[in-house]
């Protein structure tokens, strides 16, 4: 998903991810209807996302901090996991996400690229059938965003899940999508591959302005 | 292995101390300082285990101190129940008055939550009042039954109740539990973005430090023979939290030496009350500004390293 | 027929109380500071009050003064001494405020005792509006809050200086990076907070009688009228201010004088419950 600044992304994510309440519309998850769903609720029926601005747990270890969601069951499938289930499950997670630094430090002391992997990571751990993405790359450097950009491709095929990313990188974003959708102003703009999109006139005209 | 060794050992040196204490210093005086300090140690670990875990701070724990006492009292004098029976009852009471208080309020934010808490002890003590024929008023309820008139009896039953409390609350503060409650001291938002319905676990922190708050006020109740409305007061509540501050926070033991040392400068040197009060007024000031940890602050990491160790069965090595 | 002693000593009270908060609204409105000693400034403007008449043998007004320039300058030192080191935690400000609570009763009780005192009044006889009868001293304390909010709102309003702290109020990183200094900006919010709450103690002790403990209940009222009203919103804290009062006022005539305290905070707590933003809220916690 794309759009200018100000376009409404995060607030959708926020709508379909239960941090805020619609004032009308419906928001359907795999045939379900989720609207006004409580966020924990709509992690419970399948969807997770991460937030733009990372929000680690900051006293508590990286390990921990992944463990929170691996220790909440999904939906009904709450079978309690034993110790060494969890273990495998969290160490499966950093390598997945390429995140390398000692399970045990602190999440304050981490750099940016290693919380946004991190906040991956989290959101994962409550095993998503469908993952949001809120501007993953903003703020690393170019072997960060790859490193970052691998993990995903990893994720994706590894959890065969869906994913909808909210991002600007143009490059990732052509690399990364199957599908586009293009939003301005809370609308929806334009929708298809990212050839149509980025040939698209309309789309042009409202990251361009007109004229 | 060293590391947690030598915490074991001085563990059982500090609990061999404890035991034999009455054997050295046989002074009534001094058995009913410690089974004092041990009645309030309870509640501020209690104390501890909602506001260091959760971060939500509470400025009323003497609501279930009182309830507690209270609803032994009661029990002991109009149903005839022994202090073994009221006991626990009490702390069985003070859930339910957890949950009445804190369903609809732990869902505020911050600051409505306190001043909630703030509140409900002004309005519960002043119950006491209005329903004296029940609650005998300013008078409170006297004449109540006790374990036993022995200090020493005393002193050990305080020291039961408490370090079970302790090891009770280590446990769960090291389970999973702890470790949800930590994340939405954290970031509440990220926490329910795991899939945890925070208030839910708000509320099973806030009941399980009612629980044992409340058998903490029946303690005391056994222990004078008497309830009285100030077992609400607001001293209570920030002496408790004036004792765990400095301590050390979310550190669960940390409050014992907090209330330990608070009870023996207050009340075991003799001096004036209001220089005493003065005392630990000045001595939270300082720790606030100096330590914020607390006393026993590191204890934090032997925490969560247990907490690891039982959640993953040993501390993993970077990928 | 008690309706017009409930008028009169409800609107009389409402008066103070929003003088007593509204240096609550500030502190925490502006500074973001929840100051839990706010009361002990009431309680300590109060004691000078009485100190300087019946001690120092000065006149009423004098006193009057000296409390409010004492307790001015010494929410200055609350900030300067306790409340910046820890300013970048809010739950070590609030320890620290506590602290400061507990150690200003001490300290007074210490020097004056622990039952309280009652000063003098600063104009004695009675006057009878609404067939009422009310002492002048209680219209006097009600028409000097009134006026000293009302002083303080157009200093917020309509000065340069109040101006920055909106401002700051608003969003301090935006203002700082504007070259307001945020350090005077809190200073000066925290001194007019010790003045108005001093001002508030002094003019109302005489009536009720101060203790060392007051600082509490003045807390708990201060903290109450400002979430009811609204944070960030002052003609909110006023609004509260009433609200709190004449529920006191009708509690203590209609039921009994005991529940006083009691049923207008949990009122209050109820009404949070309610509506979180309070009835003109603008800040969002």
């Amino acid at each position: 998903m794309i759009g200018p600044n100000g376009a409404g992304k995060t607030t959708l994510f926020d709508l379909i991810t239960g941090f805020q309440r619609p004032t009308s519309g419906v928001v359907m998850l795999d045939g379900r209807e989720i609207t006004g769903s409580s966020p924990n609720q709509v992690v419970q029926k399948g969807m997770n996302r991460t937030f733009q601005i990372v929000r680690p747990f900051k006293d508590l270890t990286v390990l921990e901090n992944v463990l929170v969601g691996l220790i909440q069951g999904k939906g009904r499938l709450t079978r309690k996991k034993g110790t060494v289930e969890l273990r495998k499950q969290a160490m499966e997670l950093l390598q997945l996400v390429g995140l390398t630094r000692s399970p045990l430090s602190l999440a304050r002391n981490l750099s940016h690229g290693e919380l946004k992997k991190l906040e991956l990571a989290r959101a994962l751990s409550t095993f998503p059938d469908v993952l949001l993405v809120d501007e993953v790359f903003s703020g690393l450097s170019s072997q960060e965003t790859q490193e970052l950009s691998d993990a995903l491709v990893r994720v994706k095929s590894n959890r065969n899940l869906t994913l909808l990313m909210v991002e600007h990188k143009v490059s990732k974003v052509v690399q990364l999508a199957n599908r586009m959708l293009v939003l301005d102003h809370g609308r929806l703009l334009a929708q298809g591959t990212p050839r149509e999109i980025l040939s698209d006139q309309k789309v042009l005209e409202a990251y361009l302005g007109r004229g | 292995m060293a590391r947690l060794s030598r915490l074991l050992v001085i563990g059982v040196v500090i609990g061999l101390t404890l035991v034999l204490f009455p054997v050295v210093y046989s002074n009534d005086f001094a058995l009913t300082i410690m089974t004092f300090a041990n009645t309030l140690a309870i509640v501020a670990v209690s104390w501890d285990f909602f506001t260091g875990l959760t971060g939500r701070f509470n400025f009323g724990q003497a609501l279930f101190f009182g309830v507690g006492s209270y609803a032994a009292g009661f029990m002991n004098l109009n149903l005839k129940y022994g202090p073994m029976l009221t006991i626990p009852l009490a702390g069985a009471v003070a859930i339910v008055i957890g949950v009445a208080f804190g369903y609809p309020t732990l869902r505020l934010k911050g600051p409505y939550f306190a001043l909630a808490t703030l509140i409900f002890p002004l309005i519960a003590g002043d119950l006491t009042f209005s329903l004296s024929s029940v609650f005998g008023g300013e008078h409170g309820l006297y004449g109540l039954a006790t374990i036993s008139d022995s200090y020493v009896v005393q002193y050990y039953g305080s020291l039961l109740l408490m370090l079970a409390t302790v090891i009770v609350l280590l446990y769960l503060a090291s389970s999973r539990l702890g470790l949800a409650l930590e994340s939405i001291r954290d970031d509440e938002k990220a926490a329910s973005a795991t899939g945890m319905n925070v208030t839910n676990y708000k509320l099973v922190a806030y009941i399980i430090s009612a629980f044992f708050t409340g058998m903490a006020g029946a303690y005391q109740a056994q222990l004078f023979k008497f309830v009285g409305p100030d077992t609400f007061s607001s001293n209570i509540s920030f002496e408790v939290i004036a004792m765990t501050i400095v301590g050390g926070i979310a550190t669960i033991v940390g409050p014992v030496l907090g209330a330990y040392l608070l009870v023996i400068v207050l009340d075991g040197l003799g001096v004036s009350s209001d220089i005493s009060v003065l005392t630990y007024g000045v001595l939270l000031m300082v720790i606030v500004l100096a330590f914020p940890g607390g006393l026993l602050g590191r204890l934090k990491t032997n925490l969560r390293g247990m907490r690891i160790r039982r959640l993953v069965g040993g501390k993993p090595a970077a990928t | 027929m008690v309706l017009p002693e409930i008028l009169v000593f409800g609107g009389l009270l409402g008066a103070v109380y929003a003088l007593l908060s509204l240096g609550f609204s500030l502190s925490y409105g502006v500074a973001r500071i929840l100051n839990l000693a706010h009361g002990s400034f009431y309680m300590i403007g109060g004691y000078i009050y009485y100190a300087f008449l019946t001690m120092a043998g000065v006149d009423s007004v004098e006193s009057l003064l000296v409390a409010v320039a004492l307790t001015f300058l010494l929410g200055m030192a609350l900030y300067l001494g306790l409340v910046r080191p820890v300013r970048s935690t809010p739950v070590r400000v609030l320890l620290v405020t506590l602290s400061a609570a507990i150690v200003a009763q001490e300290v007074v009780s210490l020097a004056f005792g622990d039952r309280g005192v009652g000063a003098p009044f600063i104009i004695g006889g009675i006057s009878m509006p609404l067939g009422v009868v009310v002492e002048n001293q209680r219209i006097l304390a009600a028409i000097v809050s009134l006026a000293m909010f009302l002083a303080v709102w157009l200093l917020i309003r309509v000065t340069k200086l109040g101006r920055a702290v909106r401002a700051v109020a608003q969003d301090a990183e935006a203002a700082s990076l504007m070259g307001i200094n945020d350090t005077r900006i809190s200073l000066i919010t925290l001194g007019l907070s010790g003045a108005t709450a001093g001002l508030a103690g002094a003019l109302l002790g005489p009536l009720t009688g101060i203790s060392p403990d007051a600082w509490l209940n003045a807390t708990v009222v201060a903290f109450a009228v400002v979430i009811l009203g609204g944070l960030g919103s002052i003609p909110g804290t006023f609004l509260a201010a009433f609200l709190v009062s004449y529920s006191q006022v009708v509690v203590a005539f209609e039921v009994s004088s005991s529940y006083e305290i009691i049923v207008p905070l949990a009122v209050i707590a109820v009404a949070v419950l309610v509506r979180p933003k309070g009835l003109l809220g603008k800040v969002e916690e």
